[in-house]
């Protein structure tokens, strides 16, 4: 009887298993497979995927970063494709989209997140490969070699001042003139920027980096706040006079209410890229590729009004002329915990 | 006398509904307690699962997390915040209620509502306020004072540990305030009148009589003010993280916002969390056990009547004002400030030329405001009313019972309160994706997620107050013919209602400021405010979340003043 009792549990439990498996040859509602949908070059692609997303009539997006939904809007507004949109935080996104993958769940078709966690979830194998003649049009680094997804907008690492605060004449030109003891007290970083340290660290090299900044917290000392858009806002409020890790667009953003800041561009840049990618198992292919082609193309416009940086060459953005390198999605995830441990020993522990 | 009622007296067809209440409240708290616990246990022992591997037994996860020296230094600091910010929460709200139910202080009744208005303000919003209060640099209170002293000495600097306790124990006062408020209502006054009559002052009343009688509120209010503080996370990230200080939190944090998420490293961290509530409930459990001795409500009438403090009202009165003044209203003050700006700024005449209503234009236009709202006051409502009704069932069993292995139940219903959000959000998710009926995707997983959270803070609430109910009422509506649910309808839930009501206007609060789970498992059309939130708060809108948390106060303070007053008009009258 026992025995019995435990087959009737391992039965269930393998049945629980089984919709992941049955979902796996996903068909759109024109017939075609997923993969088929993704990667067809053919002259009439785009008036297929139109064709193929007007009969979907929906798409869902899971996304972190807010522009998305003004995209997603304009979208909506062109295609008539009605639009269900989740967002969250990074970390949020992959627990959501990996449960839900694991219980044969497909709801989504297309999540936008840092570049690092989307290389995650090409390794999860959940991503499918799109290929698309608008990769062309984006900076050299934006599209990794399978194809799984495309970097949409950069996130400049730079710094910000307080005009009213500081004079111009007195702005560092080089991390070496933040030793100078006039900015003792004025500094400060955001809490979760490992990402720019490790990027730092390889560029200049890791002892190097160190020693510069023991130099800097030794004299002037260094504060932490929790969040970029938090350190923008401190700095026009004037409680951080000069920040060093905000997003190129927080200071442009600020401005244009009229707030006293400015960016200023120190180098070495670096910039983090946040990416686009399809599902696998997406539940509507063609307004997946659709919306892709979208974010990649004509979006991008959008994202250069409202002063985020778009990967595209052919638009112009407040990053038009700036110097600055991509910070590798694969390096990022592979050295997290590496990354995470210097930054936390270099400048969270030392923080005063 | 205490005797075993659960003996039950059949009804006439053979089948006392008192097993059906019973039984279905037992089960459900079980379920709820057990799916997110044992999930953070099986987590704990296992390495994290991806395409490549799946999840292996492991102990590294305990090696690491308790391993290295690093963690002691965490929880010492965090024990140290977690101390100071109970202490402090509990003296602030446990002064206010002794004022508002035990004196005549004049106005009093107006105090109540705004005593809570501390804990209805989010709590990034309200350390953002002190921020601005208190900070060395922008804060408004060092320079009005280095103004009026024509020095630049800092007078208050809010990035310190003090700053963090200062700022958690404001917050959470109102809990305490609630409790104590509670248990001081139901207090008997004839042991106070008698202290009087000896001679005694009323100060010896307060301490002798009063407070020692709400020992076992006392204790619920500091093991709660306790668990919460050591669990916060927003405080210590605003105001400690800016000046070297790390919590306990912080590890978990860092181990969940990773990938692949290290959420067998981070349940191992809340494990140590699960221990100490455990010793913390059990605690509980020794006091209730000698329950009898903080019976104040019997079988023999008692008036409400309160102290007279005579010219001392004024100062108690004084107090009062002084409070809302420097503690509600300055930070309230803030906000309205920012809320009429385009960006934060400190007050001068530039800025208010500055002064614009487009915040409050911009929430109202917010695509999912109105949705949210709804939604949200959906879930508190229902939610509070859930876990009231059904923590007072468990109550009853484990105050009042003699049923056995009542005291596991006891633990089962408290220790979701130290599950960090996340994790607890998780296993809601991956429970409801593998079992599915249904739920997941809908509001009514956010539901269960909520009355899961809240369910201890019921517990604590109402075993407070159970404990204050003599056994002998009980006892003789069952000599005269009540049946168990009548019982408890009629007698039990009326006593218990200082406690269901201060247990349901917190419970509602937090459910509309709840996140880290809601942040899981919410889905398209299922927004909560708390997202709205969130969402303002990342893409660095603080003016417009200022402008929200205005609208937030307001509302919600009415809801309070509301539910004060049908507290007072329906139910039985006051004893």
């Amino acid at each position: 009887m026992k025995r019995f009792m435990l087959k009737c549990v391992a039965a269930a439990v393998v049945l629980a298993g089984l919709p992941g498996l049955a979902g796996a040859a996903g068909e759109g509602k024109d017939g075609r497979t997923v993969p088929e949908v993704a990667t067809y070059q053919g002259a009439d692609r785009m008036a297929r995927l139109i064709d193929g997303a007007k009969k979907e009539g929906e798409i869902s997006i899971y996304y972190a970063h807010p522009i998305v939904k003004t995209m997603a809007d304009a979208f909506s507004a062109k295609y008539g494709v009605k639009l269900k949109l989740w967002r969250g935080g990074s970390e949020a996104i992959m627990q959501r989209v990996m449960a839900e993958t694991r219980a044969g769940r497909n709801d989504v078709d297309v999540i936008l997140s840092t570049s690092a966690d989307t290389e995650a979830a090409s390794r999860e194998k959940i991503l499918q490969e799109v290929r698309s003649a608008v990769h062309a049009d984006l900076m050299t680094g934006s599209v990794p070699a399978h194809r799984q997804w495309a970097a949409f907008n950069v996130d400049v690492f730079t710094a910000s001042y307080n005009t009213k605060l500081v004079k111009k004449e007195d702005l560092p030109k080089t991390y070496q003139d933040l030793l100078d003891p006039k900015w003792k007290g004025k500094l400060a970083v955001e809490a979760n920027d490992h990402v720019w340290w490790g990027a730092m660290a390889a560029e200049m090299g890791e002892d190097r980096l160190r020693k510069l900044f023991d130099g800097i917290i030794a004299t002037n000392g260094i504060g932490v706040r929790k969040g970029h858009s938090l350190l923008a806002g401190m700095v026009a409020s004037g409680e951080v006079p000069l920040a060093l890790t905000v997003y190129s667009w927080n200071p442009e953003q600020l401005k244009r209410k009229g707030a006293p800041v400015e960016g200023l561009y120190l180098q070495p840049l670096f910039a983090y890229p946040a990416a686009i990618a399809m599902m696998a198992k997406a539940p509507n292919p063609n307004a997946a590729v659709l919306f892709y082609e979208f974010v990649l193309g004509e979006g991008q416009k959008i994202m250069a009004d409202a002063d985020y940086g778009p990967t595209s060459k052919k638009v112009d953005s407040h990053l038009r002329g700036v110097q600055f390198k991509l910070i590798d999605a694969v390096q990022a995830l592979d050295n997290q915990d590496k990354w995470v441990r210097m930054y936390d020993e270099a400048i969270i522990k030392k923080a005063k | 006398m205490s005797q075993p009622i659960l003996h039950a007296e059949r009804s006439p067809t053979g089948f006392d509904p008192k097993w059906g209440i019973l039984g279905i409240s037992i089960t459900v708290v079980a379920f709820l307690a057990l799916v997110p616990l044992s999930y953070l246990i099986w987590q704990s022992f296992h390495t994290p699962q991806s395409a490549g591997a799946s999840a292996q037994l492991t102990l590294a996860n305990y090696r690491e997390a308790y391993g290295g020296r690093d963690t002691l230094h965490l929880l010492g600091n965090s024990v140290v915040f977690a101390t100071g910010t109970a202490l402090f929460a509990f003296t602030v709200g446990t002064i206010l209620a002794w004022m508002n139910e035990r004196t005549n202080t004049p106005f009093k009744t107006l105090f109540y509502a705004l005593s809570v208005v501390p804990l209805i303000i989010p709590g990034i919003l309200f350390t953002i306020a002190w921020i601005f209060l208190g900070s060395p640099k922008i804060g408004l209170i060092n320079q009005l004072l280095q103004g009026l002293f024509n020095t630049d000495h800092v007078f208050f600097n809010i990035y310190s540990m003090w700053g963090m306790i200062w700022v958690d124990g404001l917050h959470y006062s109102p809990v305490a305030f609630l409790i104590m408020s509670a248990a001081f209502r139901s207090m008997d006054p004839s042991l106070e009148e008698s202290a009087l009559m000896s001679g005694a002052s009323v100060g010896q009343i307060a301490w002798h009589i009063t407070f020692k009688l709400s020992w076992p509120a006392v204790f619920a209010t500091l093991l709660i003010l306790f668990i919460r503080a050591i669990e916060s996370f927003e405080v210590p990230a605003l105001l400690g993280l800016p000046v070297g200080i790390q919590v306990f939190t912080s590890a978990i944090y860092q181990a969940i916002h990773q990938y692949p998420s290290k959420i067998g490293l981070a349940s191992a961290y809340a494990s140590v969390l699960l221990l100490i509530a455990a010793l913390g409930i059990y605690g509980q459990s020794m006091i209730s056990r000698r329950g009898r001795r903080y019976v104040t409500v019997t079988g023999k009438g008692f008036r409400p009547r309160v102290m007279d403090l005579g010219r001392w009202r004024y100062l108690t009165a004084a107090i009062f004002i002084g409070y809302f003044a420097l503690i509600v209203l300055l930070p309230f003050l803030v906000l309205l400030w920012s809320s009429f700006q385009k960006f934060y700024s400190v007050p001068s005449m530039e800025a208010l030329q500055n002064m614009s209503l487009d915040t409050y234009r911009f929430i109202l236009a917010y695509p999912t405001f109105a949705g949210a709202v709804w939604n949200s006051l959906l879930l508190a409502l229902g939610g509070a009313t859930i876990v009231m009704l059904m923590t007072s069932v468990i109550c009853w069993v484990v105050v009042k019972s003699k049923l056995p292995g009542r005291w596991l139940l006891d633990q089962l219903a408290s220790l979701p309160i130290v599950l960090p959000g996340l994790v607890l959000g998780l296993a809601m998710m991956v429970f409801f994706l593998n079992f599915s009926v249904g739920v997941y995707g809908t509001i009514w997983i956010l539901l269960i997620a909520y009355v899961t959270r809240f369910m201890p803070y019921g517990m604590r609430y109402n075993t407070t107050s159970m404990l204050q109910i003599h056994q002998e009422l009980e006892d003789s509506a069952q000599m005269s013919g009540a049946s168990w649910g009548a019982t408890f309808w009629r007698i039990i839930l009326p006593l218990l209602k200082p406690g269901l009501l201060a247990g349901w206007i917190f419970v509602v609060i937090v459910s509309m400021r709840e996140l880290s789970s809601s942040i899981l498992l919410y889905s398209p059309g299922n927004e909560v405010l708390s997202i709205v939130v969130w969402e303002l708060w990342e893409a660095g809108q603080f003016v417009e979340l200022s402008a929200l948390g205005v609208m937030f106060i307001v509302a919600l303070l009415l809801l309070v003043m509301l539910a004060q007053l049908l507290g007072r008009t329906f139910g039985v009258k006051e004893i």
